[in-house]
């Protein structure tokens, strides 16, 4: 539950001190940088200025010191004390004692102009002390007198002063027993005309140097000044250390180096360590006249101190900030977050399925307003999610049912593919351009093309007949403006280029509402066998019906020459003989023709069907009146026609609907009885839109159980009258009903009642015109 | 033409009894006659002799009809009629004919000898 609280916490803490951290460190240094660099430079001037005013004190005094003594040293009352005192006698003039007294009260008198001497003294020229001023009161002159100066001041400085060009160096000396330990020496040789005769020497304490050195005015708590020798070794005592370490300490700094080597510091290099390892800021100032430095210190410690302070201040001032931003951060969040936690709470209940939960927050802020939101969608959410329950409960019992039909289904389609795919028969599906779709495996095995290459190709690409290119297109065109399958023999190619002979059955699928075409269906059975079997046969009869037929022409040519040419000379009853034998053997030839069509009509391959054209049947009937019209004179025979429409056409081979009339009509003729006969042929549209042709008679009635025999070869009904006169083949009927039917026609029997006669009916296209 | 002379016809048939039978009832009917038994010697018989009419067999030995008629018709210009005379009675036998140069079409076995001495009187009329 606090989770997301801390979270947001710790982000906002990490917000908080990812900015204000870096801001504050960043500018925390900033000022720090820029307040060491003025109090350096403040440090440094102060600095300065002490180390100057105090070499220049030094300086001031030495060099007071060096020129009275330097005055001294031409004295003569110092040459004549030298040479009085020197004597061995020790008795002197008033003269002489004058001399010793000046010479003493010189001696005096320059020990009080100076500060700080302890003692002049004045030797021979073997170091031998001839007089000494003493300020001590407890300390006898005596005890110096006549003894070598060397061992009295316990250091070997006679050689140094007595070859020394006008003063010696200064000398420091540690003399235990004394409150100050260590003492100066200073001397200058004693020379007239080249010889020494002896020198003149004083010692002095540190005081004077104290005096200038102790004074911390410009350099704070921790500053020091303090005297180097050009031998590096301390002069002079420190303000930290007192007189430890004169004349022994080497005080090895970059203060020293740079003052005897003159070098000047450069930028920040006068902050370094100094012999007591204390980083400090350093300067120099280097006192000719003794060949001494003076160098002056402070730490850094003390020039920073106030950037520490403040930076120590402003730290904590951050801190502090940083603490009271982090409270007052927390107390917001807690503030804020408390209700959004509340509202995650609901959020997640709902999101963990929980479709009742709801946020209670009445506020008006975002937070509430964010919580009716929530409430809103998640009502909405569960009105969503019980209606999708309710109709996934509905829709899976649903499909669970498809499914299982599904499968049903899709195992009847594949036999149903499987049917199409290995059928034998070379099968084919085109769309409305004719372009191949889907070919079986037969299409492979029977043209030579592999059945997936072709796809999207046209027929005529690959088996279909360039030969027969014309007529295919028409065929096609026939079969996408009418609609209906379609039967047709074509002659197709295959791959090696080898003729077969096919039985094309195209039939066109049409869309739902049955305007348009979707696809074809092209069903192809070889045929190539079958057709030759079929020629076999046909060429066989052609054969068989021309050689019967010569016989039968000689017969009916001699016969009727006979009657012709010998007629008049011959019996009666020879030519009536004769007239038979005529008769039968047209009867003869007219079964021969028959049987020759009849064989061609059942083997659909007969002209009459083809070369089809638009016949007016009132013309037609004319012509075939006409025909008759010789024997119906001669029979009797009343001939009656009646046409409902004189514009009725129809589509079809004139010879082979010729063909059906004359067969029919000749066929009545044989019934009916001379004299009183009637036939009538009348022609009317019936109910499905086809021409219907009714060609009745009045003859001799035929059972109706032998309707149908009657359209069978050779089911020629007896007629009740008139034997002789029926002369049919026995083949007409038949005929006509292959004719019909071929046009997709039908041919049908009527009789009447008994002696009323006989109706043949067929019907025929109706085109409109 | 005049008067006096005889019209010219030459039949040509493999089959001697159906040619003797025409020729009898031709020349009866006042015909100069002439026969041939196959369709190379008909055609050569037909550019010397120059007749009215040529009454010409399909099924022959040797040469056929067909190609007798065609034979003839390339090879001269002589304006002789040919008419077929055959047992052959498909549609098809009679288009072929014509196409290859017949000027008519007869079934023997449908008609008499009369009769298609009639037809041929009226075919020379013509």
């Amino acid at each position: 539950m606090g989770k997301i609280r801390i979270k947001l916490l710790h982000k906002t803490i990490i917000a908080i001190i990812g900015t204000l951290v870096p801001i504050l460190i960043v500018w925390i240094f900033f000022v720090q940088g820029y307040f060491h660099n003025e109090l350096l430079k403040e440090a440094s001037e102060r600095l300065s200025a002490s180390r100057v005013t105090k070499s220049k004190e030094i300086s001031k005094y030495f060099g007071d010191l060096v020129e009275l003594f330097t005055q001294e040293t031409k004295n003569d009352v110092y040459f004549g004390t030298i040479s009085l005192l020197s004597r061995p006698d020790k008795m002197y003039t008033s003269e002489e004692e004058k001399i010793l007294v000046v010479a003493r009260q010189n001696l005096e008198h320059l020990s009080s102009a100076l500060r700080y001497i302890h003692h002049l003294i004045l030797t021979d020229s073997q170091g031998k002390i001839l007089m000494i001023t003493d300020d001590h009161p407890d300390e006898p002159e005596m005890r110096h007198l006549g003894k070598d100066i060397d061992a009295t001041f316990g250091i070997r400085i006679f050689d140094n002063i007595s070859k020394a060009k006008s003063i010696s160096d200064i000398f420091v000396e540690k003399r235990e027993g004394y409150p100050n330990k260590y003492r100066m020496i200073i001397g200058a040789p004693l020379i007239r005309e080249g010889e020494l005769h002896g020198t003149i020497a004083m010692e002095f304490h540190m005081d004077m140097i104290y005096g200038i050195l102790s004074t911390t005015a410009g350099i704070g708590e921790s500053g020091d000044t303090y005297l180097v020798g050009s031998d590096k070794i301390l002069r002079s005592p420190s303000r930290f250390g007192g007189e430890d370490g004169i004349m022994e300490r080497v005080i090895d700094t970059k203060n020293t180096s740079h003052c005897f080597s003159g070098q000047l510091f450069g930028d920040k290099e006068n902050v370094f360590q100094n012999h007591r390892g204390i980083e400090v800021l350093g300067q120099y100032s280097y006192i000719p006249l003794l060949n001494w430095c003076l160098l002056a210190e402070i730490n850094t410690d003390e020039i920073f101190a106030p950037s520490k302070n403040l930076f120590a201040k402003m730290m904590r001032g951050a801190a502090v900030t940083s603490f009271i931003f982090l409270i007052v951060a927390f107390l917001l969040s807690y503030k804020i977050l408390r209700p959004l936690q509340e509202l995650t709470i609901q959020v997640k209940k709902f999101g963990e399925g929980d479709l009742k939960a709801r946020a209670e927050n009445n506020a008006s802020d975002e937070v509430g307003e964010l919580a009716a939101v929530f409430n809103q969608m998640a009502k909405s959410l569960q009105g969503a999610r019980e209606e999708i329950e309710k109709k996934v409960e509905e829709q899976t019992i649903e499909i669970r049912n498809q499914k299982e039909h599904a499968e049903e289904i899709s195992l009847e389609r594949l036999k149903f593919q499987l049917a199409v795919e290995k059928a034998s028969e070379h099968i084919v599906i085109l769309d409305k351009d004719l372009r191949i779709l889907y070919a079986n495996d037969a299409v492979e095995k029977i043209t030579g093309y592999n059945k997936d290459k072709i796809i999207g190709h046209t027929i005529g690409e690959f088996w279909g007949a360039e030969e027969d290119f014309q007529k295919t297109k028409k065929m096609w065109e026939d079969i996408q403006k009418k609609k209906k399958p379609y039967r047709a023999e074509l002659k197709n190619y295959k791959k090696d280029g080898s003729q077969y002979i096919v039985e094309a059955h195209i039939s066109p699928v049409l869309t739902k509402n049955k305007e348009e075409i979707h696809f074809f269906v092209m069903i192809e059975v070889d045929i190539t066998n079958r057709k030759k079997v079929e020629n076999m046969k046909n060429d066989f009869i052609d054969i068989v019906s021309h050689e019967l037929r010569t016989p039968m022409t000689l017969i009916k040519g001699y016969a009727s020459m006979i009657l012709e040419d010998f007629g008049k000379d011959i019996p009666k009853m020879a030519k009536k003989q004769l007239e038979i034998i005529l008769r039968n053997t047209d009867r003869l030839i007219f079964m021969v023709n028959d049987m020759l069509d009849v064989s061609r009509i059942e083997s659909g391959n007969m002209e009459l069907f083809e070369k089809k054209e638009q016949i007016a049947l009132k013309s037609l009937i004319k012509d075939i009146k006409s025909d008759f019209m010789l024997m119906a004179r001669k029979k009797n025979i009343r001939f009656e026609v009646y046409l409902e429409d004189d514009n009725y056409q129809t589509y079809y081979n004139v010879s082979a609907l010729k063909r059906v009339f004359t067969n029919i009509i000749g066929n009545s003729f044989k019934f009916v009885k001379a004299g009183e006969g009637i036939i009538k042929i009348s022609i009317n549209k019936n109910k499905t839109g086809l021409l219907q042709v009714d060609i009745t008679n009045n003859g001799s009635s035929i059972n109706m159980s032998d309707s149908k025999k009657i359209f069978e070869k050779f089911g020629m009904v007896e007629s009740s009258i008139n034997h002789t006169t029926s002369s049919g083949t026995g083949l007409g009927l038949t005929i006509c009903k292959s004719i019909i039917e071929h046009n997709n026609g039908h041919i049908w029997l009527n009789a009447l009642q008994p002696k009323n006669g006989t109706t043949f009916s067929f019907t025929i296209p109706h085109i409109k015109v | 033409m005049t008067k006096n002379e005889k019209l010219k016809v030459l039949i040509i048939d493999d089959d001697q009894d159906l040619l003797g039978m025409y020729k009898t009832k031709f020349m009866s009917e006042g015909f100069q006659v002439f026969t041939q038994t196959d369709g190379l010697r008909g055609v050569t018989d037909a550019v010397k002799i120059n007749p009215d009419i040529v009454l010409m067999d399909l099924m022959m030995p040797q040469m056929d009809g067909f190609e007798s008629i065609q034979a003839f018709r390339q090879n001269t210009s002589l304006p002789v009629k040919i008419i077929v005379l055959s047992n052959l009675a498909q549609k098809s036998d009679k288009e072929k004919a014509i196409s290859c140069g017949a000027d008519g079409f007869l079934v023997k076995a449908n008609h008499t000898p009369l009769e298609i001495v009639e037809k041929v009187k009226e075919f020379l009329i013509d």
